[in-house]
């Protein structure tokens, strides 16, 4: 009896296996649900992967390649005086994985330069990660940007970045390494354990090589944030959707201290880039003036096109209101490289 | 409700055991036609006038014409049934269509009042095509009318393949409907075994191949060649996932009410011919056309052009049932002109007719690349957009992503290649052919999970045929 009930569970868990077998290599190879695309290593924390490419589905459809360096694009990193390197530092609107490399406003920012001033060359590095914020983005500068040794870095961030509430409940994600408030001016430690970074080793194993692990994942990602009745009795809308309108936002909570740490302590070559169309508070742009900070505001152009009827962040396909679309990318690219030309003319980098 | 959403499942978990706990056949005929008329009133309630007048007026002619002895007369309530059927199609359906096309055409402005703006219902294409089968069947004395209103209207409404087929006979249905509905172990089942198949098709395979052609079909200009290549294959094994799935859901699901309805999709991509492939694809609307249109029209008895040209009409008119657009009128003239060149040139060709294996591959390979082909007209928006798809592919571009296009294309061919070449020799339900009970326990239960949770993580998409 017991020896046929082991059999019986036996064959019962071959089956199991048999059709997880088959569906990894078919989801490996048909690339619709990509498996994890981060890395520890100990000089940066949790990083990306080196050297893969992989395929993403979200609001839209994209397509990211890591290089040796371990973050995203083909980077010849040449060392020649010609060569001006600009990194892009932010969040997902910056690490943009809803477009191909080749729509990404960064590579089609290189581009419209060389198109401008054709006897200098550019490198546009994409440095943006999935959840940063500025302490994030800071930190991930210090411990890792830097080393590439740019000639501009261009933070990008949104209202949140700057509020207390967002600072506070990231409670210094362990992305990078961990930043120290307390010091003047802002100190990088490298003090978090590695069972803090990956807090269960065998899930994060699981998760890293099992594409149907991070999908159950993503499933339960999506019950928690959505609620389980809105994921399974939400009635299919077969009216087309329309991209909504832009609503207008303030700033409500009162600005992060640190915000003001990390200001006074950015190195002389970086532009904070604002990227949404947030008024700046008055606090914040006295800060930037003290501390001479290079400070652009895309919220003109994002008006604009929300203006023109052509929402930066809305994606008919999948009917979503979530990154910059191509047109975005598109009209960011021409934007930032009018803005980045002042930058060279004033900074007499044509010389 | 979609097949490939939780409330379905849900709502298939409360009708199953209250069907099975009612008593009588009147009983559980009745609760199949209220629940039937929930599931399509889920979309929207006013869909379900629609489809009750329908029933109600097919119901009453058929009566009539069964009665009536005068032949004229006989006609005339056939020719009523026709026109009510035909007028709600054209109405809910075309309207619009014939309007936009008149004034393009005319280039007349300001005619927008013209347009009657109705939102189309799910299926109306499905059911209106069977109603008329019923009225030209008993018009044909091929069929005596229902006696019975719940059970017509269950006929009609039957929620399994309501909105997107099987598109039944009532010469089928009825005898089944008219006994109390019990299925059987067996049909239990293959009723389980059915849906956890059409589900995996059309949620891993359809869904997730359906995700990379929306967004390349939509934008082409963003894309390099090997990636509309992939679109263009993807989008052929997304609709054949996507209906035959439907259709084996709809199946299992009627299966496990005691009710069997006709197998659509047998296989089609193994055919070695373009006939033989309308005899594998989508088999209760070809024969349908084959009943209702061809053979009226003449079928092959009037000489060999006549022939041509009934098959033309039929497939031009077969792919208009599609949808309300040109391109699908030329989708149905690309098979019709494929049909015409087979029978002329190749029926009766010595190479095409040999027995073997590895000719029979090239022919299978043949007829899925002029499918694919084919299919570019119906997914396209526009004849601009077809030419430039079209053109991308001939004036080939190098992208650096091709070996991982390559790869994605052969996974989806391999899967469903497999899954086809399993079902032609063990049949629908093969998993039922494993011996072992926990080994197809473990099998069935993990392909049901993992669907669940590709289904968890997506928002649930539409069956392609729901938009006709």
């Amino acid at each position: 009896m017991k020896l046929n009930w082991i059999k019986n569970s036996f064959l019962f868990l071959i089956g199991v296996l048999l059709v997880l077998v088959v569906l990894e290599v078919f989801l490996r190879f048909s690339k619709i649900s990509p498996p994890s695309f981060s890395e520890y290593y100990e000089d940066i924390g949790n990083g990306l992967a080196k050297s893969e490419k992989l395929l993403f589905f979200n609001e839209g459809l994209g397509i990211k390649e890591t290089n040796e360096y371990r973050f995203y694009g083909e980077v010849p990193l040449q060392e020649d005086s010609a060569t001006i390197k600009i990194a892009l530092i932010g969040d997902s609107f910056i690490e943009s994985k809803q477009v191909f490399t080749r729509h990404y406003f960064g590579v089609l920012l290189r581009q419209e330069l060389e198109k401008r001033l054709p006897k200098k060359k550019f490198e546009v590095f994409n440095f943006g990660r999935n959840g940063f914020g500025l302490k994030d983005m800071y930190a991930y500068d210090k411990v890792f940007v830097d080393s590439f040794e740019v000639d501009y870095k261009l933070y990008f961030l949104a209202q949140l970045d700057f509020e207390t509430d967002k600072t506070e409940s990231i409670q210094f994600m362990p992305k990078t390494s961990r930043l120290n408030p307390w010091t003047s001016p802002v100190s990088i430690e490298h003090d978090i354990p590695l069972s803090e970074l990956r807090p269960n080793r065998t899930v994060q194993l699981i998760r890293d090589y099992s594409i149907t692990a991070v999908m159950l994942n993503n499933g339960i990602e999506r019950v928690k944030r959505l609620g389980l009745m809105n994921v399974t009795l939400r009635p299919f809308n077969f009216v087309e959707l329309e991209a909504p309108l832009e609503r207008e936002r303030k700033f409500n909570l009162p600005l992060d201290p640190l915000v003001f740490k990390i200001i006074s302590s950015l190195d002389s070559n970086t532009i904070l880039v604002k990227r949404d169309t947030v008024a700046i508070p008055n606090t914040l742009k006295a800060a930037y003036e003290e501390y001479q900070v290079t400070h652009w505001d895309l919220g003109a152009l994002i008006q604009s096109m929300h203006v023109a009827g052509n929402p930066p962040n809305w994606w008919e396909v999948t009917g979503k209101v979530g990154h910059w679309n191509h047109e975005a990318h598109q009209e960011l690219s021409l934007y930032l490289a009018d803005l980045l030309a002042q930058k060279f003319e004033s900074d007499n980098i044509y010389d | 409700m979609l097949f490939n959403s939780f409330i379905f499942l849900i709502f298939l978990g409360v009708v199953l055991p209250v069907f099975y706990s009612l008593p009588t056949k009147t009983a559980k005929n009745t609760f199949l036609v209220i629940c039937s008329y929930c599931f399509y009133g889920y979309w929207d309630w006013r869909f379900c006038i629609l489809l009750f007048a329908s029933t109600l007026v097919d119901f009453y002619l058929g009566d009539q014409i069964y009665r009536s002895k005068n032949k004229l007369n006989r006609k005339r309530l056939l020719s009523l049934s026709l026109v009510f059927n035909l007028g709600l199609l054209f109405v809910f359906k075309y309207f619009d269509f014939f309007v936009t096309s008149f004034t393009e055409m005319w280039s007349m402005e300001g005619a927008d009042f013209l347009h009657v703006n109705i939102l189309l219902p799910v299926g109306i294409s499905f059911y209106t095509f069977q109603t008329m089968s019923y009225s030209i069947d008993i018009y044909r004395n091929q069929q005596a009318p229902a006696k019975n209103f719940i059970d017509f209207t269950l006929f009609i409404s039957f929620f399994p393949q309501l909105v997107a087929g099987p598109i039944e006979r009532a010469k089928t249905m009825l005898p089944q409907l008219s006994r109390k509905l019990s299925p059987t172990k067996q049909q239990l089942k293959e009723g389980v075994s059915l849906i956890v198949l059409g589900l995996f098709r059309k949620v891993i395979i359809g869904d997730s191949a359906g995700r990379y052609v929306d967004h390349i079909y939509h934008d082409p200009e963003l894309y390099m060649s090997i990636e509309i290549l992939t679109a263009v294959l993807l989008y052929t094994v997304q609709i054949y996932a996507d209906f035959s799935g439907y259709s084996r859901i709809a199946r299992g699901a009627a299966k496990m009410l005691g009710v069997d309805l006709s197998i659509n999709f047998n296989q089609p991509f193994f055919s070695k011919n373009i006939s033989e492939f309308w005899r594998r694809w989508h088999i209760t609307l070809s024969t349908w056309l084959r009943d209702y249109l061809y053979v009226p029209l003449g079928g092959n008895r009037l000489g060999r052009n006549r022939k041509s040209l009934n098959l033309m009409i039929v497939m031009i008119l077969g792919g208009a049932w599609h949808g309300a657009g040109w391109n699908f009128a030329i989708w149905g003239a690309f098979h019709g002109f494929l049909l015409l060149i087979y029978n002329l040139f190749f029926k009766d060709c010595k190479w095409v007719t040999t027995q073997y294996r590895v000719f029979d591959w090239l022919k299978s390979l043949s007829i899925f690349v002029l499918v694919s082909i084919s299919f570019l007209f119906f997914r396209t928006e526009s004849l601009d957009q077809a030419l430039f798809i079209s053109q991308k592919l001939i004036y080939w571009e190098i992208s650096s992503h091709t070996w991982l296009f390559t790869k994605v294309i052969l996974a989806f061919l391999s899967l469903t290649f497999i899954l086809d070449l399993v079902e032609s020799y063990y049949g629908h339900t093969f998993l039922l052919r494993i011996r072992s009970t926990p080994l197809r326990l473990g099998i069935t239960s993990s392909l049901l999970v993992f669907t669940l949770i590709y289904m968890l993580q997506t928002t649930p998409a539409p069956f392609i045929y729901f938009q006709f």
